[in-house]
């Protein structure tokens, strides 16, 4: 550049070295660019990993939720039996572990319950309680499950619509780089697994879906994870 | 206060907050020891005293068995043991002269009943059932001259515990020596009544009943009744036959039976056994008002200062509610006085050999035999006492034990109890009593209710919270 410049003091550029210092420039350009392409790929490559814990962990929680749900079910019923003209009648040690293993469980899956933090573990110390008791924290314990399940179900949509926005990206950052072309919606689609977000791709003139390479461009990384993971 | 409780040993201590029967001076309380409470007792100590009594009655009979009645006369040689003060006279001392009797009425039952012979007996309450002449009070004879060495060396311990004065060289008769198998006489130094300067032998309450568990009115109406019911039957059969029907109205009919059909016996001896839960000790004996005595310990406890110079005071006070809220559950309280490590411990153990399904509990969740109870007085409970708690719970002491301060404990020292249960293995619990909760427990112990609940509920509290 300064033999450029040397050559300018001295008169006008050479048509050959303006188009070599516009090159220069340009390929200096596209790897910054890449190199921001590259940084963008390994920051939604790694969100998108703890978003994968925290979606396969509620993916787990709801798999015990219905196990807990199921058990908890044949429990009461057969407690329900067993209380029934039995009111002062102690239960068994068997049935006493069963439902404080029930009520562990229970706290374990379900959090910020008021009515399930209320409840605790049956402490025998020599008397087990009566059946109608055991029933009633069942019963209880059944009801914190079950209000349990539509906000688990809602934090998995939400966990899952989290990680698709952030897989888009990281998909679409992969085949930027790769191809160095502007990815199509289905490309991004077969390299994703599954339906992209539909908020980072636009419809062109050629009526084809193409990923806003503008707009990944443009945002600064934390910009763009953070509107990828508010859904 | 009644006129009796002016002639007590003890005198200005409630009966209920001794671990023994106070005796009445010149008086036999209406008691009798009854082995079978040995038996029971879930202190392998008290077991063994059991077996003890049973090993020198079967060395008697195995005596008649081979013969040799001069030994069993040795041996099963019983005298009145006036010196534990029990007795069913009204109103007086039992009167001498029926020792030789008793050994006797023995020997004669037991050379009348081959089937004894070949057996022995289990409990020797069994007597009863199978002799005319045997009664309560010859059963607890024979058990306090058996138990008498034991007898002495409680006797002194309590005496030491609650400044009884004792006499030295007081000569005490018939001692049985179990490794020597034989009966002598010593000196001892022992209490004395001061009416007449014989010794005095002091009886645990866990001991006492006014009948014995096995007993022959029981007996009469349980067994002996099926049995009869079952003769009737037959015997209706055979009139209807011609045959001639027996009458067993008299105790002494009803033993001629026992004596040739021992499987009688052996069947209500088991079917007692089976329900020896509900072998209790005898509490009526006790003529003292409850409520009374509840508020009495309620005013020394409040009127007993905070700090390290009444300490001793307050350990020997807590040491009498603890009685008076759970003898007989809880038993033979213990003073123990340590200095550890510059800090000094003052603290008492306790028996648990009750039958309540909570001490049960206690017994096998926490290794519970021995409870120990540390006594703290001070209005600020810290974390060293409660590390020294934890240090000296295990495999002695089990692994529950018990604060007893002036004050409930502050948040700090209820996370420091809640981590002693969590990072312990097995689990170590210490329950705190503060005054709060003494005054509780003695407003339910006045007034006849089990202080047994509170405690399990208090148990119950700690493990929900340390949840």
């Amino acid at each position: 550049m300064s033999d450029v410049k040397t050559q300018s003091s001295k008169g006008k550029l050479t048509k050959e070295q303006k188009a070599a210092a516009a090159a220069e420039r340009k390929r200096v350009k596209a790897e910054n660019l890449r190199e921001q392409h590259s940084a963008k790929l390994q920051a939604a490559e790694a969100r998108l990993r703890q978003e994968g814990d925290a979606l396969r962990a509620v993916r787990e929680r709801i798999r015990r939720h219905d196990a807990l749900s199921d058990h908890l079910q044949t429990f009461y019923g057969e407690v329900d039996k067993l209380a029934k003209g039995n009111r002062q009648i102690e239960a068994t040690n068997l049935t006493v572990e069963q439902a404080n293993e029930i009520i562990r469980d229970a706290k374990a899956i379900v959090t910020g319950d008021t009515y399930l933090d209320r409840v605790k573990e049956f402490v025998p110390a020599g008397e087990n309680p009566v059946y109608p008791d055991v029933l009633m924290v069942a019963a209880t314990v059944q009801a914190a499950v079950r209000r349990a399940g539509p906000v688990l179900k809602e934090e998995e949509e939400r966990l899952h619509e989290a990680w698709r926005s952030v897989g888009t990206i990281a998909a679409a950052a992969r085949l930027i780089l790769d191809s160095g072309q502007q990815p199509l919606k289905a490309e991004v689609e077969e390299a994703l697994g599954e339906k992209p977000a539909t908020q980072w791709f636009y419809r062109a003139d050629d009526n084809q879906f193409y990923f806003n390479i503008d707009q990944f461009d443009r945002m600064a990384v934390e910009s763009l994870l953070g509107a990828a993971t508010e859904v | 206060m009644t006129e009796d409780r002016q002639s007590r040993l003890l005198e200005g201590v409630s009966q209920y907050d001794v671990d023994f029967v106070n005796p009445r001076l010149g008086v036999d309380i209406p008691l009798g020891i009854d082995p079978f409470l040995l038996y029971k007792s879930r202190d392998p100590a008290l077991r063994r005293l059991h077996q003890q009594v049973l090993d020198v009655f079967n060395a008697g009979i195995k005596s008649v068995a081979r013969g040799d009645l001069a030994e069993a006369r040795r041996i099963l040689d019983f005298p009145e043991a006036g010196e534990i003060g029990f007795g069913y006279t009204q109103g007086g001392k039992r009167g001498s002269g029926l020792g030789d009797r008793l050994s006797s009425l023995l020997i004669e039952t037991v050379v009348d009943s081959p089937s004894l012979q070949l057996r022995g007996v289990k409990h020797v309450e069994e007597m009863q059932l199978l002799s005319a002449g045997i009664g309560p009070d010859r059963v607890s004879d024979i058990a306090a001259n058996i138990l008498k060495r034991f007898l002495i060396e409680y006797t002194r311990r309590q005496c030491q515990l609650w400044n009884v004065p004792m006499r030295s060289g007081v000569p005490v008769s018939h001692v049985f020596d179990p490794l020597l198998c034989e009966w002598s006489d010593s000196y001892e130094e022992m209490p004395v009544s001061p009416l007449d300067g014989s010794p005095i032998l002091l009886v645990p309450r866990r001991w006492v009943r006014s009948l014995p568990w096995i007993n022959y009115d029981d007996f009469s109406r349980t067994e002996f009744r099926a049995y009869l019911a079952a003769r009737h039957q037959k015997a209706r059969v055979n009139r209807a036959a011609g045959a001639a029907s027996a009458s067993y109205g008299r105790k002494q009919d009803v033993v001629t039976v026992t004596r040739s059909d021992i499987a009688l016996v052996e069947r209500y001896v088991q079917a007692r056994e089976r329900r020896a839960a509900e072998a209790v000790p005898e509490l009526h004996y006790i003529d003292e008002d409850a409520t009374r005595q509840a508020e009495a310990l309620l005013a020394r406890l409040n009127a007993c200062p905070a700090g390290r110079e009444h300490a001793a005071e307050y350990q020997r006070l807590v040491l009498e509610i603890l009685n008076f809220l759970f003898n007989p559950d809880l038993i033979d309280g213990k003073l123990e006085e340590a200095t550890a490590e510059g800090t000094e411990r003052r603290d008492m153990v306790f028996t648990n050999d009750s039958d309540e399904s909570f001490w049960n509990y206690v017994r096998t969740e926490h290794s519970g035999l021995f409870l120990m109870f540390e006594t703290k007085n001070t209005v600020s409970l810290d974390m060293a006492a409660v590390n020294q708690t934890a240090t000296y719970l295990g495999d002695r002491l089990g692994r529950l034990g018990f604060i007893v301060t002036r004050h409930p404990e502050g948040d700090a020292v209820r996370r420091k109890l809640f981590s002693v249960w969590n990072d312990s293995s097995p689990r170590k619990a210490i329950l705190v009593f503060a005054d709060e909760h003494l005054k509780e427990l003695l407003a339910l112990r006045g007034a006849g209710k089990s202080t047994t609940k509170w405690v399990q509920q208090h148990y119950r509290r700690f493990r929900t919270a340390v949840q």
